[in-house]
């Protein structure tokens, strides 16, 4: 019986942690969205304030890296890594790179996201 | 990189072994033996998702702990439901199935295993028996090893059948191991500290001094002293 009260334990602990693990993803995913999405509209406004944005971005990337690398492919975070990367380079020049990279940032993290959520299409 | 990548394997692999011992053991002992079905199933996707983040640090080892743990737990959830219903046995673990009675095999049962003939003779060769008339009864188990139960004017002679023996006399124990008393022993065997005591003295040594010692619960003993007193 004892083993039982064990494995139950365990399995109330892996089913909350996985909970957790989702809800802290969906909370930091949100988070880098928001950061970048600030980002695109101080960059097409030219408020003057692109640059903090910026900071604030790199400190909500750094956050997400670093929960959500215990969670998902490292190869899938590397992507995320290099786009962010790039943004410092980017946001001078005027092509208009800066803004595509910051989308592709919200929609890598959005993948990793929805890749991460128990929805049937992903058990099966 | 490299080295980076190598520590990571290796802490992972100390991780993951630490926590299939852990899983072995919550299992039970009965995952070392004979395999169920059930059981087999669970050893090889045990084996299988252990490895996965150990090769590839790709993969974090949270997603090869959450199924190893999680499958660990459905095997033990299943053998204690296993055991409170008949019904949900049968049907995870299957039936003892009879293959030979009084020396006559059920064909029928043979096809249904997917025996062949072959697989028949070697099983009962793998338990002394050569000549197929010898069995009365011979079942598969559940494990797919076969039980043979010889007709009685073929089975070997034991001492009970041609005089009365004491039953008792339990095997030897281990109760000195390197110079430590092994818990719990002296009791088993009907035996204390003083009984100890009192032999030690007799044979002139040390608790130290002795490598192995058994003692059995008729207080039948036998030492063992460690060779140049190491």
């Amino acid at each position: 019986m004892k083993r039982l009260f064990i494995c139950a334990g365990i399995f109330l602990f892996v089913m909350l942690s996985s909970w957790m693990s989702l809800r802290s993803l969906e909370k930091v995913t949100k988070e880098l969205d928001s950061a970048a999405l600030a980002c695109i509209e101080s960059y097409d406004k030219d408020d003057g304030r692109l640059y903090d944005r910026l900071d604030e971005l790199m400190t909500c990337w750094e956050a997400y890296n670093k929960k959500v690398s215990f969670i998902t492919r490292s190869s899938s975070l590397e992507e995320l890594a290099v786009s962010v990367s790039r943004l410092n380079d980017l946001v001078d020049n005027q092509g208009g790179d800066f803004r595509s990279e910051l989308n592709a940032i919200i929609f890598r993290a959005d993948v990793i996201y929805e890749n991460q959520r128990p929805l049937p299409q992903s058990i099966l | 990189m490299g080295e980076i990548a190598l520590f990571i394997v290796f802490f992972r692999a100390i991780i993951l072994y630490v926590i299939m011992i852990f899983c072995i053991r919550l299992t039970g002992k009965r995952q070392l033996g004979e395999f169920q079905p059930g059981e087999l199933v669970v050893t090889i996707m045990l084996s299988n998702l252990a490895t996965l983040p150990i090769e590839d640090i790709n993969i974090p080892v949270a997603m090869g702990l959450v199924p190893i743990l999680t499958i660990v737990c459905l095997d033990v959830f299943m053998s204690y439901i296993s055991m409170s219903s008949r019904t949900v046995r049968r049907l995870i673990s299957g039936s003892p199935k009879i293959l030979i009675s009084q020396g006559v095999v059920d064909q029928s049962v043979m096809r249904k295993l997917r025996f062949t003939v072959d697989d028949l003779f070697e099983a009962l060769r793998g338990q002394q028996v050569f000549d197929i008339t010898d069995v009365q009864l011979a079942i598969v188990e559940t494990t797919g090893q076969i039980s043979v139960y010889v007709k009685k004017e073929k089975s070997p002679l034991t001492l009970g059948d041609v005089k009365e023996v004491d039953s008792g006399g339990d095997p030897p124990l281990l109760v000195v191991d390197c110079g430590t008393v092994v818990k719990g022993v002296l009791s088993t065997i009907g035996c204390d500290d003083k009984w100890l005591k009192k032999v030690l003295k007799k044979e002139g040594c040390q608790i130290n001094d002795i490598y192995i010692m058994t003692a059995d619960s008729e207080k039948n003993y036998n030492i063992i002293k460690k060779e140049n007193g190491k």
